[in-house]
């Protein structure tokens, strides 16, 4: 069953322009009148009543916006996608908690790697995807969405066409949509990449204008830093980005931050920053997973970097090279 | 004491039937008696009005009153070709009034709905319970909204914002909000009806 009808959108439209301080006499009679058209309008109208008035025995706002992870002091745009990431959050954890039980009940199903670990697997659709090492997605499948959430790591995805049934991948920061295709995204330190290698994908921040969408073709690469801001999309070489699937790493001008996070989730030994100054420093080149230590070691030098290690981890510290 | 004597009978309902309403001579043709046999014709529409705005049955014949007793004072005052409008302007404003004093003495939209209009609400210690239990619900509701709907919803319906300010913060068109907040309203509403025996 598909709710809200046109009856009951047209019921809360007459319902909260009647509200409005600026309603017009005309339109006050032509609220009334349409509501008082005939049973059905009646009823869908004292539907939208009740419901507004079940919120009255619950006016403890604070109570009410601590309950869905709202931020209820942010005033600038990046606080609003701050909290609409919350919310995205907050929306899907509730969104699979309540709905199990419904008729039209996503299942929600999670699939999560162990360190080093890629898994492919097929999704309820016929949608296959890669799992990159110590990475976590969930998905949500309806009749009508296709829902994945990718909390961390990355995945490649290669999307069942179905017009119908639209595949979204979220992450804190954004959304990729697609209808058949196959796409890359990424989840670490520093926000979400997308990388599209076939078809067509639409990026945008959780609450971001669709018409803003970043629309990316094979090739096309965008990010979105922490909070949701949409960078510039780039060309990228897409079987570099996916490499990972066969046990390569390529970093393309990455902050060392960004390369550490990725390799801890392939390294059998954690690796440790031990200094913020260096969380900085950019990193361009191929690393093969099973040789993590190797390469690390050889990187030491020439980004400045110090590698020790000890029983539990291998530490990078020491400071950028001088410019 | 809700006082009615001043307030003329109210006329049988029409059902389902659109009567159109120009303005009209009363008995005498004054501007007083107009008035008079225009309430009694827009009465039970006005009621429905106010009660919309106000929440209560008895707010919104309070307001009624109040509506009457103003415009018979300026009745001698008033053109006879606009009286049907200027009672809807009449009501809007007076509803805008009441709803301001009451956000003065801190007392929200429907705080004054009478207990018994909520039948699954009893007072004592089971109503705090109660009241958590249907926020929960409420708020399960509007988490099934898509993003961007629970987003205006939320500014609108528990922050009080104005559509424009949503607007300017979702980078959006205030009519953009304004469907947003719509299509919230109606789904959390079929929905809610829906949910048989919740508390």
């Amino acid at each position: 069953m598909n709710y809200p009808t046109a009856r009951d959108e047209k019921a809360a439209y007459w319902y909260l322009r009647l509200r409005d301080a600026d309603v017009t006499p005309e339109e006050i009679q032509e609220g009334l009148r349409w509501q008082r058209q005939c049973l059905e309008n009646q009823a869908a109208f004292d539907r939208v009543e009740a419901y507004w008035r079940a919120w009255s025995s619950v006016s403890d706002e604070r109570a009410m916006l601590d309950q869905i992870g709202f931020e209820r002091s942010w005033s600038t745009r990046k606080h609003w996608l701050a909290a609409a990431a919350a919310l995205a959050l907050a929306s899907i954890a509730a969104w699979f908690f309540l709905s199990w039980s419904s008729h039209n009940a996503p299942r929600s199903i999670e699939y999560t790697t162990m360190v080093g670990q890629v898994r492919t697997i097929t999704l309820q659709d016929g949608s296959e995807v890669v799992i990159g090492g110590a990475t976590s997605i969930r998905t949500s499948f309806s009749s009508n969405k296709r829902e994945v959430f990718l909390t961390e790591g990355e995945a490649l995805f290669r999307v069942k066409k179905n017009a119908a049934r639209p595949f979204v991948v979220a992450s804190a920061e954004g959304l990729a949509r697609a209808v058949g295709t196959a796409f890359d995204v990424h989840r670490g330190p520093e926000g979400t990449t997308v990388t599209v290698v076939d078809g067509l994908v639409d990026v945008r921040p959780p609450d971001g204008p669709e018409d803003r969408s970043a629309h990316l073709h094979p090739g096309d690469q965008v990010s979105l830093a922490l909070g949701g801001k949409l960078d510039q999309t780039r060309h990228v070489n897409a079987d570099e980005v996916t490499s990972w699937r066969t046990g390569r790493k390529v970093f393309i001008d990455e902050s060392l931050v960004s390369v550490v996070a990725d390799l801890n989730r392939y390294s059998a030994k954690p690796i440790a920053l031990a200094a913020t100054d260096v969380a900085g420093v950019r990193i361009t080149g191929t690393v093969k997973v099973d040789g993590i230590r190797a390469w690390l070691q050889a990187l030491g030098p020439l980004a400045g970097v110090n590698i020790t290690e000890n029983e539990h981890s291998i530490v990078l510290a020491g400071s950028p090279p001088k410019r | 004491m809700r006082s009615k004597k001043l307030l003329p009978a109210p006329s049988p309902p029409e059902c389902g039937v659109v009567v159109p309403l120009g303005p009209r001579r009363g008995a005498d043709g004054s501007v007083g008696a107009q008035l008079e046999s225009l309430f009694r014709e827009h009465q039970r529409d006005l009621l429905r009005f106010l009660r919309i705005r106000l929440g209560s049955e008895a707010d919104a014949s309070d307001a009624l009153q109040i509506v009457f007793t103003r415009l018979l004072q300026r009745a001698d005052s008033l053109q006879d070709d606009n009286l049907v409008s200027l009672l809807y302007v009449s009501a809007r404003n007076v509803a805008i009034d009441l709803i301001r004093e009451r956000r003065h003495a801190g007392v929200d939209d429907f705080a004054r709905i009478e207990t018994n209009e909520l039948p699954d609400e009893q007072p004592g210690p089971d109503r705090h319970a109660q009241g958590q239990q249907r926020l929960k619900l409420l708020m399960s509701l509007v988490n099934e909204l898509p993003r961007r709907c629970r987003g205006a919803f939320i500014s609108y319906k528990i922050e009080h914002m104005e559509y424009a300010d949503i607007a300017r913060r979702m980078g959006v068109t205030e009519s953009m909000v304004r469907k947003y907040v719509i299509k919230a309203v109606a789904y959390c509403a079929a929905r809610l009806e829906r949910m048989e025996g919740w508390e």
